[in-house]
């Protein structure tokens, strides 16, 4: 869903076509970076993780490069816009993580006559997958995928998205440091960075959301402030963990609601469906500020927030 | 003398014709013996002919009819076939067919290029090809004038001429290609004239045709006392009848699966989906088409177009589209629509082949459903609305929703599917009868309960039990997983949320449209998953079943934790349904479908019958 909106189809029909052109790996490079844009330590280090993992399990190896030869007849299969390469590797499980980052960084066959459609989903895909495992082994090349030159905004997010799953404190401060920067990859990055579930992540979405973007960055803005503070990710022990809930979902919170009367149209939707998934229980109550001194028109559709906040569909 | 015409042949449920009601000489009407027309008061006969009411049979050197009525004949002696004639309204006009359909089957099946395919039809030649193309063609008659003047002469009309095609009725009874601009001498109107009308084409832009033709005669000529008659002038205004969406009020006749040779998967799926048809009771078999493109929802959307015939019934010709998907070239599977083409069945296309390829999962015909008739606001939809997933930024064809607005009968609800990863609306809503005011009642995804109920179980001691037991995800990596571990994963958590919400934002857009209430919903639980960035179902999208009856829903088996000896997802399916009277009969789809973004309503289609009551002009709920 985070793709929504990120995915300006002219932008996307020319990052697939930059893709190709970029992406085409040669021998020795990975579908996203070429092993030397990796430190020599952490390459070494990565290089002989994956020799040992190949001889342990050669399975998940095998697996991996026969999904890779099976991509252009899932994609004449699939339903939909891309095939489902993440829920795929997901199902993969841990033992797909060092073969996805040598396919990401190390040694990926070329994209050879791969449609634009399936390479994208491969490249999407693998960087989701291993996001979603979210182990610090692949820190390091998801760290690197985000410096490279790739500008799609939706490859970008991708990118984001994966690093920001670790949830280190690092992957924070790389992903606020990368959202000041305007440029290309901003709004990639914006759009990824709410799968950070920490603080500093939630202030600086919030800071950018009160500093009054236009439509189309808002909409990413509050969907990122959706997933930050999004109530049901926080009651998983993983997120859970780093003790920030309160803090990161209240931020959300005041942050969406303050903003929600200076949009309108698609931003506002996105807004109110942003203030749903964080489901915080201070809502209400900024609604009631928001609406002193507003006119009675703006009141009426905080009267509604509220309404739709009261019955919410994350409760039942 | 039965002043009747009956030109139209009654359809059986099944398609089949049976021999005209009312046919045989009443065809001649005596138009050639001139004398007595305009007399046929008292013998009507059947009802039909306006005994009784005088003043109705033909009047003056010009007096043009057609079936404005609607009862399925031309009555010349009955007032309400000539009243308003040249208007056209919900209570009276007369109707004819875009005569698309292949009566004598000779239109190829495959072989040929696509514009090649889809260009045959009945109405693509200049002939009338047999009695049942004949019966597809609705009649326009210029009454008798037997006293019409030595030099009279008549001129026929025909507002949007390219879209409909003359014949008329020679002396032999054969019908030939007409040529409105043929003057029409003393003989000619004196004898009368009969007329067949076809239109071209459906109506596929409101703004390029509206889908009405207005045929008039004008007649000109000099009293026997020399004085000039003033000109005179009739005119009939006919209607090409829409093309109509199925809807689920309208009962299952023939269910379609794609056969994908070599997948014992495929074999599994239909081998319950035919046991599901044999619960519903359905007399037809499966049909079953060898295609590797098992998204047979997806390529084909069924429709009927229909016209009035004798004895209150319809004519109908069934209609099916193509899928408007077009990314350099048509989907091939959709040439379904061709194999199945045939007598009263037309297989039709409607896409721009420029239209995005980053938006054409949209054109897949999962979505597009129809929600059922209704009343709200003091507005009836009596053939329902279609239903399509559409934002602003991420639409489906857009020629394809400007021909279903031309037809003028089922207009568009938009809900926002752009979240989800495949965008179709049968991802998150069905809807199936109910004995209820509306009649129906929506089946909707809802996350939380399918989270809700995880925790209901995870809190009575069962986090650890298992679901998607002895399944697997592609590559054979195992799908078990359990309870906790899925309520412990973010990402499952967080785009089930995001689903909740964005299914609820589907919702209001349904309640402002159709006023329907929650007591109307029918709830149905799953969870979703992210990948490539948007939205897919995690567990089998129950919502994504097939309503074969009024009592049977086959949606996919769900695979949930076993929980006390039973499935407690399918435990809550059959109870959620069962105050409808409906009974689930489970579907085995992961491998082929749910894996694949799919589920048994993606991998499946239906032909509905179309009621002999409350046809569509009727306008009745």
């Amino acid at each position: 869903m985070k793709a929504k909106r990120v995915l300006g189809i002219s932008l996307l029909a020319a990052g697939l076509l930059l893709s190709a052109l970029t992406g085409a790996a040669s021998a020795a490079e990975g579908v996203w970076i070429a092993p030397d844009r990796l430190a020599a330590q952490d390459r070494a280090t990565l290089v002989q993780a994956i020799s040992v993992a190949r001889k342990e399990n050669p399975t998940a190896f095998d697996t991996l490069a026969r999904l890779r030869e099976d991509m252009p007849a899932l994609d004449a299969q699939k339903r939909g816009r891309y095939v489902p390469v993440t829920a795929i590797l997901k199902g993969l499980g841990k033992d797909a993580l060092l073969p996805m980052l040598n396919e990401l960084a190390i040694d990926a066959k070329p994209r050879g006559d791969m449609v634009d459609d399936a390479w994208h989903a491969w490249r999407v895909g693998l960087v989701e997958a291993v996001g979603a495992l979210r182990d610090s082994r692949a820190a390091p090349v998801l760290f690197a995928i985000l410096d490279t030159t790739e500008m799609n905004t939706e490859l970008v997010r991708a990118a984001a998205s994966a690093l920001g799953k670790l949830g280190t404190d690092a992957a924070a401060q790389k992903l606020v440091a990368m959202a000041k920067k305007e440029g290309p990859k901003q709004k990639g990055v914006l759009a990824g960075m709410g799968d950070c579930r920490r603080r500093v992540v939630a202030e600086a979405l919030a800071s950018t959301l009160l500093a009054h973007p236009d439509a189309e960055t808002a909409i990413l803005v509050a969907r990122s402030l959706g997933d930050v503070g999004s109530a049901w990710a926080w009651k998983t022990p993983i997120i859970a963990a780093s003790g920030e809930e309160e803090a990161v979902r209240a931020a959300a919170a005041q942050a969406l609601v303050t903003s929600y009367l200076r949009y309108e149209g698609e931003a506002r939707t996105a807004i109110t469906k942003a203030v749903l998934m964080v489901d915080h229980a201070s809502t209400p109550t900024l609604a009631e500020d928001a609406k002193r001194g507003a006119r009675p028109g703006d009141q009426a559709a905080l009267d509604a927030l509220v309404e739709r906040f009261k019955n919410s569909p994350l409760r039942r | 003398m039965l002043r009747r015409w009956t030109w139209l042949f009654a359809a059986t449920l099944s398609g089949a014709a049976l021999a005209a009601g009312c046919g045989g000489d009443d065809e001649d009407l005596g138009l050639q013996s001139g004398p007595g027309v305009g007399g046929g008061a008292g013998q009507g006969g059947a009802g039909q002919g306006g005994a009784g009411q005088g003043g109705g049979g033909p009047k003056g050197p010009v007096d043009l009819r057609a079936d404005v009525n609607r009862n399925g004949t031309i009555d010349l002696d009955d007032p309400t076939e000539d009243q308003g004639e040249d208007t056209w309204d919900a209570a009276h006009g007369a109707i004819f067919l875009a005569n698309v359909d292949d009566d004598q089957e000779q239109c190829p099946t495959s072989g040929q290029p696509d514009s090649q395919l889809v260009a045959c039809n009945d109405a693509a030649d200049t002939v009338v090809n047999g009695e049942e193309d004949l019966a597809d063609l609705a009649r326009i008659v210029a009454a008798p004038w037997p006293e019409a003047y030595a030099d009279a002469s008549g001129t026929f009309t025909v507002s949007a001429l390219e879209q409909v095609r003359l014949f008329r009725k020679s002396a032999s009874g054969a019908f030939e290609l007409f040529d409105p601009a043929t003057k029409l001498g003393q003989a000619d109107l004196a004898a009368g004239v009969e007329l067949a009308i076809e239109a071209r084409d459906i109506a596929r832009d409101a703004s390029a045709w509206d889908g009405f033709v207005d045929v008039s005669l004008t007649v000109t000529g000099t009293a026997p006392s020399g004085t000039p008659m003033p000109e005179a002038k009739d005119t009939v205004r006919l209607r090409v009848a829409p093309v109509l969406f199925r809807h689920h009020l309208h009962p299952a006749r023939t269910i379609y699966a794609a056969n994908v040779q070599g997948q014992s998967s495929s074999t599994a799926f239909r081998n319950d989906l035919k046991a599901a048809m044999q619960t519903a009771s359905l007399a037809e078999p499966l049909y079953e088409h060898a295609s590797s493109d098992q998204w047979t929802q997806d390529y084909f959307e069924t429709a009927y177009t229909s016209m009035p015939a004798p004895g209150g019934k319809q004519h109908v010709m069934h209609v099916n589209f193509r899928s408007a998907n077009h990314t350099g070239s048509l989907r091939s599977a959709g040439r379904i629509v061709f194999a199945l083409r045939g007598k009263d069945i037309a297989g039709l296309a409607q896409f721009d082949p420029n239209h995005s390829n980053e938006m054409d999962s949209l054109n897949s015909f999962g979505n597009l459903e129809t929600v059922p008739p209704y009343t709200h606001n003091g507005k009836s939809y009596p053939n329902g609305r279609v239903l399509r997933g559409s934002t602003p930024s991420y639409y489906p064809d857009k020629s394809f929703d400007r021909m279903v607005s031309a037809q003028g009968a089922q207009p568009i609800i938009y809900i926002d599917t752009e979240w989800l990863l495949v965008g179709h609306v049968d991802e998150t809503t069905t809807f199936v009868k109910a004995n209820t005011p509306r009649g129906w009642a929506l089946g909707l995804n809802d996350a939380a309960l399918a989270k809700q109920m995880l925790e209901e179980a995870k809190a009575a001691g069962h986090g650890n039990v298992p679901m998607f037991v002895g399944m697997s995800w592609w590559g054979g990596s195992p799908a078990e997983v359990t309870i906790d571990e899925v309520l412990n994963d973010p990402d499952v958590m967080n785009e089930s949320a995001a689903a909740a919400v964005e299914v609820a934002g589907q919702l209001e857009v349904l309640k402002q449209e159709t006023g329907i209430t929650e007591a109307e919903i029918i709830r149905i639980p799953f969870l979703h998953q992210p990948a490539e960035g948007y939205s897919v179902a995690y567990q089998p999208g129950t919502v994504n079943g097939i309503y074969l009856s009024d009592t049977v829903f086959g949606p996919p088996k769900p695979h949930g934790p076993n929980i006390n000896g039973e499935d407690i997802f399918e435990a809550q399916l059959i109870e959620a349904f069962k105050p409808y009277g409906i009974t689930v009969s489970f579907i085995e789809d992961w491998n082929l479908y749910h894996r694949n973004d799919g589920e048994v309503h993606c991998g499946s289609n239906t032909t509905r019958v179309v009621p002999e009551t409350n046809p569509w002009w009727e306008g009745a709920l």
